[in-house]
């Protein structure tokens, strides 16, 4: 029976997951911000200024929804120079539009212990939390398997991609956590401050990295459960228009794509490689699931280098 | 004066460092991987099949190279699980005199760091530089590297693995390494192939990843001094051609790229881009050594997504 893990029967939501208006350090108005992003294709935008939630409902219209949200930071205290001292980020995102409570934090010892009673207590508050740019913290891939609670990952940010140190697709930590059984689900994402630069300039940070929400509705709610259900992948580029496994037989479509890959728990994969200079566009192969351990994701990249990728599908579950 | 670390007026000498032929899992014979390299412009080859250490020296003559070299593995121990699920350690042995064919003892039982630090120890003493191979594709983490000493270098990027579907690239294992080790390990990139298929199929990992050594001459002794000293550069596409430090700050140039990037080991990096349309090919930043820490390496990325990276700098040594 044909198991769909990328429906074409949903509709594909580009959303940018983290952004930064002039309602905290950011340089464009909200206004803008929706803007400039629905003129090129995004229906999806999470308002994630620091430290407040911010309601952005008078955006709405019916190719634009606003997501409530918010970034909120913890970081070691020393007099380590900023560029190397550890710290967490996370966005937060209410899942019930109409009710949520205020998230404060004050007087923080920093530590994972303490991260995870933080996150605890949010997501009791009815939270979906994202962790931020996981390279940029300076953790390493122990120090985030042994964070527990969030629901998803910054596997790409933008502006780290443009000025980071350790570049910005962290799929090393991510296969890491799922491997570690974590269940985490994949978020692209800007992360953009508009930094004073133009649109088009090559280091203004935006439109980067996206989110693909697969969802029958533009609905904060239909939203919201295709995120807690990970309907969605993470993207810098690439797109995956539909993915099913029938029996063992997997079958992917994507755009103009360098290689298509199905990796796995196990260090078993699928790949098919475009000829150098040429694009595949589809891929159908058989799995075998003595080999692939509990899970299967599907990442795909395009001659520019740039990268998609799916939450874990598991066996026994999604197939 | 101007202090130079890579120069285009040294001859660069291209290298695979990791090959494999028909003495073990490979498809073709030293000879014919030669005449294919070298009418690829290739100038030295690392023969490196798994576990049979050979001198192939009769192959070399006034344009090629042969480095005696081997590769070995050690598996978990885990439940009498198929190999895929296993973590490994994949090491290469650079024989630093090409006479040397004598395998370094090893108990293929022992997976440990303890243990593989005592090989490495014991390699060193034999006279072989050790290269850990492919860490993603070996499903291994920092957590696997940390206690390790005696390394000559990390591979951050190989193209049989590449083909089968594997990320290396970003290596976030080894950004960790620069990070917290405080003895210089030195990044390689590979082949590793093995050649099951043809070279004009998709699916060829030949002539994906390469090692430019800027040695004095096209000999063994020359060779291998350039590589203990870091005197080369890795690439899978673009070229480095001139690296100096003038005054406080450090120049690069190189092929036309999107973007060139001197990597701290903090969160950020320094970084030119080049405007949407267009490439640059050279780029000047400043030396801040409490900005970039203590080691400084240089990316070079272009629109294909392929990159060239340059052995890290002592910080303090460029000022």
């Amino acid at each position: 029976m044909k198991r769909f893990l990328i429906s074409p029967n949903k509709n594909q939501y580009k959303a940018n997951m983290h952004s930064h208006t002039t309602c905290s350090d950011g340089k464009m108005t909200p206004e803008q911000h929706k803007e400039a992003y629905k003129a090129k294709g995004y229906s999806v935008y999470a308002f994630s200024d620091h430290d407040k939630i911010v309601d952005h409902s008078d955006l709405r219209d019916p190719d634009f929804l606003p997501l409530l949200a918010a970034e909120l930071a913890v970081g070691e205290r020393s007099d380590r120079h900023p560029n190397h001292k550890v710290c967490f980020h996370f966005n937060i995102i209410p899942r019930d539009l109409q009710n949520y409570e205020k998230i404060e934090i004050k007087n923080f010892d920093f530590s994972v212990d303490n991260i995870n009673k933080l996150i605890k207590d949010i997501k009791d508050k009815n939270y979906f939390v994202v962790a931020n740019h996981p390279n940029w913290t300076l953790f390493t891939e122990d120090e985030y398997a042994a964070l527990q609670g969030f629901d998803g990952f910054e596997l790409y940010n933008c502006i780290t991609a443009n000025f980071g140190g350790a570049l910005s697709f962290t799929h090393e930590i991510y296969l890491h956590l799922l491997r570690k059984g974590v269940r985490i689900y994949p978020i692209g994402a800007d992360d953009c401050h508009s930094h004073r630069l133009p649109l088009s300039h090559p280091l203004n940070d935006s439109f980067g990295g996206f989110t693909y929400i697969l969802a029958d509705k533009l609905e904060y709610g239909d939203i919201i459960n295709a995120l807690d259900k990970g309907d969605c992948y993470c993207s810098s580029g690439p797109q995956i228009k539909e993915a099913y496994i029938d029996g063992n037989t997997v079958k992917i479509k994507t755009s103009d794509a360098r290689r298509i890959t199905i990796l796995s728990e196990t260090r078993k994969t699928y790949c098919l490689p475009a000829k150098k200079g040429e694009t595949v566009n589809e891929f159908t192969c058989e799995i075998d699931r003595k080999l692939t351990g509990n899970f299967i994701l599907i990442h795909v990249e395009d001659n520019s280098g740039q990268h998609a990728m799916t939450r874990a599908f598991y066996k026994g579950e999604d197939y | 004066m101007k202090k130079f670390l890579i120069s285009s007026e040294d001859k660069g000498f291209k290298a695979n460092l990791n090959c494999h032929t028909n003495l073990s899992d490979g498809h073709l014979s030293p000879a014919e991987l030669k005449k294919a390299y070298t009418e690829k412009g290739y100038n030295i080859i690392a023969f490196s099949d798994i576990d049979y250490l050979y001198n192939h020296s009769d192959l070399d003559d006034d344009n090629f190279l042969a480095i005696t070299a081997y590769e070995t593995e050690i598996y978990e121990n885990r439940d009498n699980l198929p190999l895929d699920f296993l973590k490994c350690y994949s090491l290469t042995l650079y024989a630093k005199d090409e006479n040397n064919i004598k395998v370094v003892e090893l108990n293929k039982q022992e997976y440990s760091q303890e243990y593989i630090n005592a090989f490495i120890k014991r390699a060193n003493n034999s006279g072989f530089l050790v290269c850990v191979n492919h860490p993603a594709k070996s499903l291994q983490n920092y957590a696997d590297y940390d206690k390790l000493e005696g390394l000559f270098a990390l591979e951050i990027a190989d193209y049989n693995s590449y083909i089968e579907g594997h990320i290396e690239d970003p290596s976030h294992v080894y950004d960790r390494i620069i990070r917290y080790k405080n003895e210089r390990v030195l990044p390689l990139v590979f082949d590793s192939n093995k050649n099951e298929y043809d070279f004009t199929d998709a699916r060829c990992d030949s002539f994906g990843a390469w090692t430019i050594i800027k040695a004095d001459k096209l000999e063994y002794n020359s060779v291998i001094n350039a590589l203990q000293n870091g005197d080369f550069y890795v690439s899978t596409g673009p070229e480095i051609k001139d690296v100096y430090c003038e005054n406080g700050k450090i120049h690069i140039t190189c092929s036309p790229v999107r973007s060139i990037r001197l990597m701290s080991i903090g969160r950020d990096a320094l970084i030119e881009t080049a405007p949407k349309g267009e490439l640059i090919s050279e780029a000047v930043f400043d030396i801040d050594p409490v900005f970039l820490g203590k080691a400084v390496r240089i990316d070079v990325r272009d629109d294909n997504g392929n990159f060239a990276e340059t052995p890290p700098y002592n910080t303090d040594e460029l000022i």
